[in-house]
Order: structure tokens, then sequence, then C-alpha cells
């Protein structure tokens, strides 16, 4: 039984994206924002071919002109603002709008990993973090049990066949961390986790699973187990 | 195509590919975009994209979108390919070039 108490990181955490953006940070097609956002400056039109195809960079420069769009019209507020003498608070205002499109951004452009469905050439997939919840839940619905990180990837990752784009194609692995009370032998429980999580794949999803790993992580007293809020 | 034609063309087929997917057995809703989550109006359609690819033509769609409660994802994907493949179809010149769909299911309700 591991006992970790560094659960890894969260798909949804990571996909959160709050605070501001590192300029040096990397989009998924290798560019990093800055270079995309600098081609945008001045309204000059994009010649680097790369731009015209890629979804990584367009979703990119989406996010700026919303968000240039937004400093516009809070700019444009202030200034009215000030020739009637009401003081500004709008600046703020903006900032708040600015830091949140920024942290949407972020979110559109790193969603996590996307995970195959059906057929190897069915091209359909599903975002980790929506696999994640389902499994979770799931394990959740036990009696003493309360469902932690949950992460899914290829079964064997050395062996993973490329896909089409999104992800690697292939059967996959959940792994799911949980802490449970010892009104049950955790051995038993896990093997309850584990086919309600195959379950679950395949009944209400139509994901290969072909291994669970089930980590209890904490065990439960009476107490900490009776519908208390999670984090 | 000229770049101006191959937008027009791309705007039509965005639009058709929304409405296909809304109105499909099993999906809540497309992922809203940008400007769908900071509320601005006259926004074209998040989840949505679509692309030409000149030599051979092809276009190239991308969806993201929720699948509803009591619905199996994978069964919610290929009735999107399906009616969102007819419905580009219905707005491309017969024959139609290659219409290649990619769907990705962001949540579910």
């Amino acid at each position: 039984m591991a006992m970790s108490t560094n659960p890894g990181p969260d798909p949804e955490a990571a996909a959160e994206g709050t605070g501001p953006i590192d300029a040096d940070e990397h989009l998924p097609c290798g560019r990093t924002f800055e270079a995309v956002w600098s081609a945008r400056q001045g309204g000059r039109p994009l010649d680097d071919p790369h731009y015209a195809g890629c979804r990584h960079c367009g979703a990119a420069l989406e996010g700026l002109d919303v968000l240039d769009g937004f400093v516009r019209t809070a700019r444009a507020e202030e200034e009215h603002a000030r020739q009637a003498g009401r003081r500004a608070t709008t600046g703020r205002a903006a900032e708040a709008v600015t830091q949140r499109v920024m942290g949407i951004v972020r979110r559109e452009l790193r969603p996590g990993r996307s995970l195959p469905l059906g057929d190897e050439d069915e091209d359909a997939w599903i975002v980790e973090a929506a696999a994640a919840k389902a499994f979770r839940t799931a394990a959740d619905a036990l009696p003493g049990v309360r469902a932690g990180s949950c992460r899914i990837s290829p079964l064997d990752e050395a062996a993973a066949r490329p896909g089409s784009g999104a992800g690697a194609q292939g059967p996959l692995r959940v792994r799911i961390q949980v802490a449970a009370d010892l009104s049950r032998l955790l051995p038993e429980l896990a093997e309850e986790i584990r086919a309600r999580t195959k379950a679950v794949a395949a009944a209400k999803i139509g994901m290969d699973v072909h291994a669970v790993d089930v980590i209890f992580v904490d065990i439960l007293h009476p107490d900490d187990a009776e519908g208390t809020d999670r984090t | 195509m000229t770049t101006e034609q191959t937008r027009d063309v791309a705007a039509r087929l965005t639009e058709a590919a929304a409405v296909a997917v809304r109105r499909t057995p099993g999906v809540a809703y497309l992922r809203p975009g940008f400007a769908g989550m900071v509320r601005r109006s006259g926004a074209r359609p998040g989840g949505v994209q679509v692309r030409r690819r000149p030599d051979p033509e092809c276009w190239e769609v991308e969806l993201h979108f929720a699948v509803a409660a009591g619905h199996r994802a994978l069964e919610v994907t290929r009735a999107v390919r399906t009616s969102v493949t007819a419905a580009l179809a219905a707005e491309l010149p017969a024959p139609p070039p290659a219409i290649s769909v990619t769907t990705t299911v962001t949540e579910l309700a």
C-alpha cells in the first residue's frame, strides 16, 4: 500500500492555469506565446505560413484579439470617466478582465491530454479531465471511499502508437488515488474500484481501459468519511 | 480557390457544423470559445474549427463539445460525425471533397 503525500499534478488544476502567463511558455506546436503575439502587434499581416494552419497559434491570437477589445473598451471608459470628473475605477476592472482572459487563454491552449474513444481509426477523443471525473465519481459512490487524483495514460507509454494528432491510440491505464476507511479489506475494495472503473469506461464512455491501478493514499476515520467538503 | 472564397466557405461550413452538432441527440453543448466565455456578442461559434487543405482538397473539422447525461460518449461522437459530415456535404458542390471530422468530448454532463 503506497502512502504518498504527493499525488502528482492534477489535470484539472494544471489546465486551470491561473496567474500571469510566462511569455516563454511554448504552445504545443513549439512556438512561444511571445513570438505569436509579437507577430500580431501593429496589425501586420502574418506572413509565416505556419500560422494559417496552426490551431494552437490561432487560438492564442484569438485570445489576444479578445483581450485587445476589452483593453480598448476599458481605456475608453476610463477616459470618459476622467473627462466627466469621476474617479476612474475601470483601470482595476480592466486588469481583472485581463487576468481572467489570460487564464482562459491558458486553459484553452493547454486543455490537457486527449484519450482515444472507440476504434483506432475513429478520430474520436475525450479530454482526460472529463474521463477522470467520471471515474472519481464512481469511486466516491462507494461507502467509506474518497477519491483523489485520477490520471489516464496509454497502457504502455513506450509502445504507444502515435495517433492522428490529438494523442496516442491504444489501450489505456487508469491510475486512481483514494482514501478509504477500514470497513473493508483494502485488496477487496481495490478490486471493486477496479471493476467500477472498467464498467464506467465501457458503459458510459466507450474507452478501452485495460488496467486500473488503485493507490490508497490515506486512511479515513469514521468522522472523516461523513459528508465533509471536498477540497 | 481564392483566400477570400476559402474564408467565406469556411464561415458557412463552421455555421453548418455548429448547427449540426447542437442538433445531434446526446450533445449537451458546444464548448464555448474565448468570446463566448467573456460574453461578447457576434462571436463565432466556439467548439468548431474548420480548415481547408488544398492538395488534394480536404476540409478538416475539429469539434469540441460536452456529452449530455445518460448518453454514451462514443455513440454521441459517432452521431456527431455522421450529422456534421452530411451537413458539410450539403454545403459543398457535388461530388463533395474529402471531409475529415475530429471529435473531442470536453465534458460528461
